[in-house]
């Protein structure tokens, strides 16, 4: 009987114990707007500015292994010739009609296109073929501009696709269902990002901003501060 | 369940040849008021979804969500009814209830204004009486008709038109005044309409 009885107590002991973990582990207030927000950036970084730079990379690493652009590309030159110009012409990729352009006689790319574009998927990428999961739906028109310009790689590994990058995103515009559209951009300042052809949007280090228009009018503008770990930067929105 | 069922009502049909005129106050009306209402079921069923939650869109994360503020409203009614012989009897039910919804915003989960979703229901009913005192009824019955829904406000806020059922497992109507003439009438239902009790005054003649 007396077994019983402190086997009760201690059930109910630790049933409170757990009832106040559970409930210190979820107290302050969930900030739902800063973490969507946040999230949405993040998929910015994680699609536009990573993934692009993944298919740089592929250029770099096809361009001096290979001949010729194993049909993923179509090519008007070496890639790293001023003037030539590289297409993804991969229809499998969400970034078919990519445009890879060397300017001029630097490390300086424009990477740049106009088209539908999902969010929200991670892209597995290696050299020569893509993966082929489920094909994502939320396609929206998508218009960006970036500068991407290779930095001195002072690293003691260096791979192949593992190029340091500084990237300024200097036109994006996405319009999507409900008469919302977003602007983002790296203004003055801009993302740095070492991460090759596995990394994402962690691997990035710098400045992103954004505009969110609701029928042309804007609603919310943003700062999302990235610091090259996940868990790392800051976001603040209502600037 | 069904053989159940048929049983009842041969049974209470089987009456039909009693003379109502032996029974008093075989017509009623009363006015009603329950808790439990299944509204908020259907406003779920039919415009819940409306309200988009994908992360990776700006109408996911900006776009107002509903949330229903209370899961107790109460369930108005109407009810008419006709004694048809000791056993049996038949009734209408017209019901109106109301939920209010509060509309949050996408971004702070902050609300921002309220949205009423209406039901009114139109239900005939058939019930058959265990007891049938002038003074005191015990019945149980069975509801089948329509309803319509309305929500203004909302987004594709077209009305819903939906098929209604009901089960009435248990209901007692018991004099007040009159030898039931005036009377009182607790019933437990349901279905569509609601899940728990409804309470209500009538009058017979």
């Amino acid at each position: 009987m007396k077994k019983t009885i402190f086997l009760f107590f201690a059930l109910l002991g630790l049933s409170g114990c757990a009832k106040y973990f559970s409930d210190s582990e979820w107290s302050g207030t969930y900030d739902y707007g800063e973490n969507a927000g946040r999230s949405y950036m993040l998929t910015v970084a994680n699609n536009v500015i990573v993934d692009n730079l993944k298919q740089m990379e592929i250029a770099l690493f096809i361009d001096a292994n290979s001949s010729g652009t194993s049909g993923r590309f179509s090519s008007t030159g070496d890639v790293w010739t001023a003037g030539s110009v590289w297409t993804v012409i991969e229809e499998d990729t969400y970034l078919s009609g990519l445009k890879i352009v060397k300017e001029a006689e630097d490390s300086t790319w424009t990477l740049s296109r106009k088209g539908k574009y999902p969010f929200g998927y991670s892209y597995r990428y290696n050299y020569y073929d893509y993966y082929s999961g489920t094909r994502p739906s939320n396609y929206f028109d998508t218009e960006y501009k970036m500068e991407v310009r290779m930095l001195p790689d002072h690293s003691d590994y260096k791979p192949a696709d593992h190029y340091p990058w500084r990237v300024k995103l200097t036109t994006f515009s996405r319009t999507e269902d409900k008469g919302y559209s977003s602007s983002l951009y790296t203004g003055a300042n801009h993302l740095d990002y070492k991460g090759g052809t596995l990394g994402g949007w962690d691997q990035c280090h710098g400045v992103l901003f954004m505009e969110v228009y609701k029928d042309k009018k804007i609603i919310d503008k943003a700062r999302l501060q990235l610091e090259g770990s996940q868990g790392s930067g800051s976001y603040i929105r209502n600037l | 369940m069904k053989k159940t069922i048929f049983i009842f009502l041969l049974l209470a049909s089987s009456g039909l040849y009693a003379r109502a005129q032996e029974l008093k106050h075989t017509k009623g009306i009363s006015l009603n008021v329950g808790v439990s209402s299944t509204l908020g079921l259907y406003y779920q069923d039919h415009y819940q979804h409306y309200s988009s939650s994908d992360p990776y869109s700006l109408s996911g994360i900006y776009e107002p969500t509903y949330e229903i503020s209370s899961t107790e409203y109460p369930v108005f009614s109407l009810s008419g009814e006709y004694i048809v012989n000791k056993w049996l009897g038949v009734g209408v039910d017209m019901t109106y209830s109301t939920l209010s919804v509060e509309k949050l915003s996408g971004v702070s989960r902050m609300n921002i204004g309220e949205i009423s979703v209406k039901g009114i229901y139109l239900m005939p009913s058939v019930r058959g009486y265990w007891v049938n005192k002038e003074r005191f009824k015990l019945y149980s019955g069975l509801y089948t008709g329509a309803m319509v829904m309305f929500a203004k406000e909302l987004e594709n806020s077209s009305p819903k038109l939906g098929f209604s059922i009901e089960v009435l497992p248990i209901g007692m109507r018991f004099s007040i005044a009159g030898n039931g003439k005036f009377y009182g009438v607790v019933e437990n239902l349901v279905g569509s309409r609601m899940l728990g009790c409804r309470i209500g005054l009538g009058m017979g003649f």
